[in-house]
């Protein structure tokens, strides 16, 4: 049945992936392989139903039904066949509405629509004969990389005319997404599929024949495109339906992402966009259907002006967008990974109890006050109250607690506190690095003391904050969801907690290494040569470095929940894994500290301005501060500044 | 046997009939944490009933957090007393807050309280605002929904979770199916739904049902659309925005296969 392990479904009496699979088979988002006995018609039936097609193979299915290629033999072309089963073909009031509609859609004759060229019942099925189209649909299309400009240029305006045409002729689509707007192969031409079929087929309008079809009285299927009087059912829909419908498709195309929720406005999403775009496509996606466009070629000439209204270098309303230039120099300072970031200074060798082992880093205590930013347009952002005019050397946070090293060696924790990870150990003292748990279900926290021993406190469920009696010595500490790893002195790796996949398995053939760093599921360190090795998880796409860093020297790493940066002595940023910018090098006018959170990777240029990517490629100029220390929570990045006060102990 | 037509079993659960005048019906959460919720008794029902479906998680959780089997019951009940007798969800509405998380947070949020307490256990003791079968729930426990037995409370929370919702589904279907005395059709084709059937061909399930393979085939195929669209409406049920079933949906696959 499926890939799942067997044991589950014998214990249970049921497949868990198996019948979660029928849930989004009921959505018709997915047209993946199908089996044999899940087609309510097999290809060999088809032949039996179909006597004057030859049919080819099978296209897709959904939820409703199937797809399939044929050839219609009388007039020698392509066809792709959709047959739904109904329940009310003996019901002749059905059959004569459904013949009537069909027919005004059979009429809809547009370059930028699929020609409905028959249709009519065969036994218990409904069929639809139409135009092939040999090409991807928009969501295969958008899930192999993000639109370019000038393909949204070549599609959107196409879209729009089939809507503008179609509307004119008083017919309304009612289910517009990407994965019924086509585009063929050889010729990039757009054409929208399934035109006014949503009323026999789809959930949209509970009043129509649908009802029939499904008995179900709920606004099923793919509710993330219906406009809200389309989901409330109104008495009376009309064309509007489409537009706001294209709007969320519009969102989609350009930011690779749909709007839910409180979503922002697309310039904050995507580098380089106009903000007339955002008025664009939130107009089309008025909640009050008077308020949007009335026409689809009102979308068509407002879209096609604001993207090529783009500017490179625009300002957006909060923050300046920013550009790095690909300018390779030196890195002058190196820093760590997420939760672990000591400050290693070779200029100014520091005093004091700091581990001071052979070849360990000397480690330099710069303080300064915390300053929380909004990231990537999100609204504001405030310090905790705790760390409201306190000297903070390190920051370490996760998606709802941190915790802070002040200048006098003592933590302070603050945040969600189920597992006690706010809640430092008593007499916590003499401490010079801090880290927390990277993942958005981590709980657990360390702290490095002066004499090279960690503590650790919050979520054990795995055996992550219980310290190795023999760990002695380190110099480094870092935490991945549910692991902990830790540095010594003489450059060998310990980890311990979570192990599945080997995240805490530290290769034996490793040699000496100079930082770690972990990641949700997997575990990365820098060799002493300046080679990045990483592993865990295999999901984890951050575990493979890529190949071109292979000839390079990397001096920094860090890693978040899923992705790793690396920094090279030639002043390159990489970052790599589960992000959109998969492996895509990032440079960087020499860049004084690297940092990783969440999906986010940050560092600070030479002039000082803390520069913000997320692993959707979005970039952002925070601050204006060199940062000692950074966090990430939410949208939020935490920044120890100033610096003016050494510490030293 | 009858050929399966029209008068399909409706399916998903029943729901705020109040608002039967052909609008679209408010989902039980999304009328719990909306401010449009007038009638405190409906919303207290609609969190009665969700509640009562969704404690087998609850339950897991406490349970591997360290609780005893009584301590746990003691804990679940407490834990809902207090989550019913809780008037003001709007921080819910405001994040968008789906049932399951929501629940979660919560009651790790009490588990934290009651550490704090240390005393709270004989308060929370001998509340009983929900039924729960203590022989039922430790088999829910101990039943192993996974080789390792090294999951995190949150995990084991959240498999609990879909493993229960899922199985709500299928009780309401075969209900559904029962009242159109359709019993037979569903105890048969139901290996086929639920991936349990392996390799045994479809045409026994024809010989057993005396149907045409292919009749047998659009039951099936009607059957499995049908438990989709009631999944989805049970997943409706615990999210606030119907946007989020899609995505409520994929986050469960992700879970199951951890």
């Amino acid at each position: 049945m499926c890939d799942g392990p067997l044991g589950i479904a014998a214990a249970l009496g049921f497949c868990p992936g198996c019948l979660l699979r029928h849930g989004q088979d009921a959505a018709e988002t997915i047209a993946g392989p199908a089996r044999f006995d899940t087609l309510p018609v097999t290809a060999d039936e088809m032949t039996l139903l179909f006597p004057e097609l030859e049919v080819i193979r099978l296209l897709g299915r959904g939820g409703m039904g199937v797809v399939y290629l044929a050839r219609q033999v009388a007039l020698d072309r392509m066809v792709a066949v959709k047959v739904l089963p109904t329940e009310s073909s003996d019901d002749p009031q059905f059959s004569e509405r459904f013949r009537r509609e069909a027919a005004v859609l059979a009429r809809l004759k547009h370059p930028n629509i699929v020609t409905l060229y028959d249709f009519g019942e065969r036994g218990e099925f409904l069929y639809f004969l139409m135009e092939f189209v040999d090409g991807v649909d928009l969501s295969q299309r958008m899930a192999a990389g993000s639109i370019t400009t000038d393909e949204a240029l070549s599609i959107v305006p196409q879209i729009c005319d089939a809507l503008e045409f179609s509307h004119r002729q008083g017919i309304v689509h009612r289910d517009i997404k990407p994965a019924n707007i086509l585009i063929d192969r050889s010729s990039g031409q757009v054409k929208i599929a399934d035109f006014g079929l949503a009323k026999f087929t789809g959930p949209a309008d509970p009043s129509s024949l649908e009802t029939r079809l499904t008995m179900t009285n709920m606004a099923l299927g793919t509710p993330r495109y219906m406009a809200p009087e389309q989901m409330d059912n109104a008495p009376t829909l009309d064309h509007r339906v489409d537009l706001y419908a294209l709007g969320v498709v519009l969102y989609e195309m350009l930011t690779g992402e749909a709007p839910a929720g409180s979503f922002e406005p697309p310039s904050a999403k995507r580098a380089k966009l106009d903000e007339r775009m955002d008025d664009v496509i939130l107009k089309a996606m008025e909640p009050t259907p008077e308020r949007r466009y009335g026409q689809a070629s009102e979308i068509k000439t407002e879209f096609t002006a604001a993207m090529q209204a783009r500017n490179l270098l625009t300002l957006s309303r909060r923050h300046r967008a920013f550009l790095l230039r690909v300018a390779p120099a030196s890195l002058i300072a190196i820093a760590l990974s997420v939760g672990a970031v000591l400050w290693i200074n070779r200029e100014k060798p520091v005093s004091g109890n700091a581990p001071r082992a052979a070849g360990a880093p000397s480690i330099t205590r710069e303080a300064g006050t915390v300053l929380a930013f909004p990231l990537f347009a999100s609204q504001e952002a405030q310090v905790p109250e705790i760390l409201r005019d306190e000297k903070v050397i390190q920051l370490a946070t996760a998606e709802s607690f941190g915790i802070a090293l002040l200048a006098d060696g003592t933590v302070r924790g603050w945040g969600a506190n189920d597992y006690q990870q706010a809640t430092v150990p008593d007499g916590l003292q003499n401490c010079v690095a801090i880290a927390v748990g990277n993942g958005a279900k981590a709980a657990h926290c360390l702290a490095l003391t002066t004499d090279g021993k960690v503590i650790a406190w919050g979520d054990d469920s795995y055996r992550q904050a219980s310290v190795p009696e023999d760990l002695r010595d380190v110099v480094q500490i870092a935490a991945g969801q549910f692991h902990s790893v830790a540095l010594c002195a003489d450059g060998s790796v310990r980890a311990w907690g979570y192990d599945v996949d080997g995240v805490s398995t530290v290769p034996p053939d490793l040699g000496k290494v100079k930082a770690v760093t972990a990641g949700e599921y997997f575990t990365a360190c820098l060799s002493e040569d300046g080679q990045v090795i990483a592993w865990g998880a295999e999901r984890a796409a951050a575990c493979a470095p890529p190949s071109i860093l292979l000839a390079e020297t990397c001096t920094t790493i860090a890693a978040g929940a899923s992705h790793l940066a690396a920094a090279t002595s030639a002043g390159e940023v990489f970052i790599w894994g589960e992000c959109r910018r998969q492996r895509l090098p990032i440079s960087a006018e020499r860049a004084y500290a690297l940092f990783a959170g969440a999906n986010v990777t940050a560092f600070v240029d030479p002039d000082g301005n803390l520069q913000v990517i997320d692993t959707n490629g979005n970039f952002e100029t925070v601050g204006d501060q060199r940062a000692l220390s950074m966090g990430v929570s939410g949208r939020t990045l935490f920044a120890v500044v100033g610096g003016s006060e050494t510490s030293r102990r | 046997m009858p050929e399966e037509t029209d008068e399909s079993p409706s399916v998903g659960p029943e729901c705020s009939t109040e608002s039967g005048n052909g609008k679209f019906p408010d989902t039980r959460w999304s009328l719990i944490v909306s401010a449009r919720a007038e009638n405190s008794v409906i919303v207290s029902r609609a969190l009665q009933e969700l509640c009562q479906l969704y404690w087998m998680p609850v339950y897991c959780y406490i349970r591997r957090r360290g609780s005893s089997p009584e301590d746990a019951e003691d804990l679940t009940q407490g834990f809902f007393a207090q989550f019913l007798q809780r008037q003001d969800f709007s921080t819910v509405k405001s994040e968008k807050g789906k049932l399951r998380s929501y629940l979660l947070k919560s009651v790790s949020h009490y588990l934290a309280d009651q550490f704090d307490k240390r005393n709270a256990l004989k308060r929370g003791g001998g509340q009983v605002v929900l039924s729960i079968d203590q022989a039922s729930a430790e088999e829910g426990y101990q039943s192993q929904l996974e080789p390792r037995d090294d999951a995190s409370p949150d995990l084991l929370f959240e498999k609990r979770w879909a493993v229960t919702l899922l199985g709500n589904v299928l009780n309401d279907l075969r209900e559904n199916y029962d009242k159109q005395r359709k019993g037979l059709l569903f105890e048969t084709l139901q290996p086929y739904l639920s991936g349990t059937a392996g390799e045994s061909p479809l045409a026994e399930a024809a010989a057993t049902l005396g149907m045409a393979e292919r009749a047998v085939r659009v039951a099936l195929f009607r059957l499995r659309r049908r438990y989709g669209e009631a999944l989805r409406a049970a997943i409706l049920e615990t999210v606030v925005d119907p946007a989020e079933v899609d995505d409520e949906l994929n986050y469960l696959f992700t879970v199951i296969r951890q």
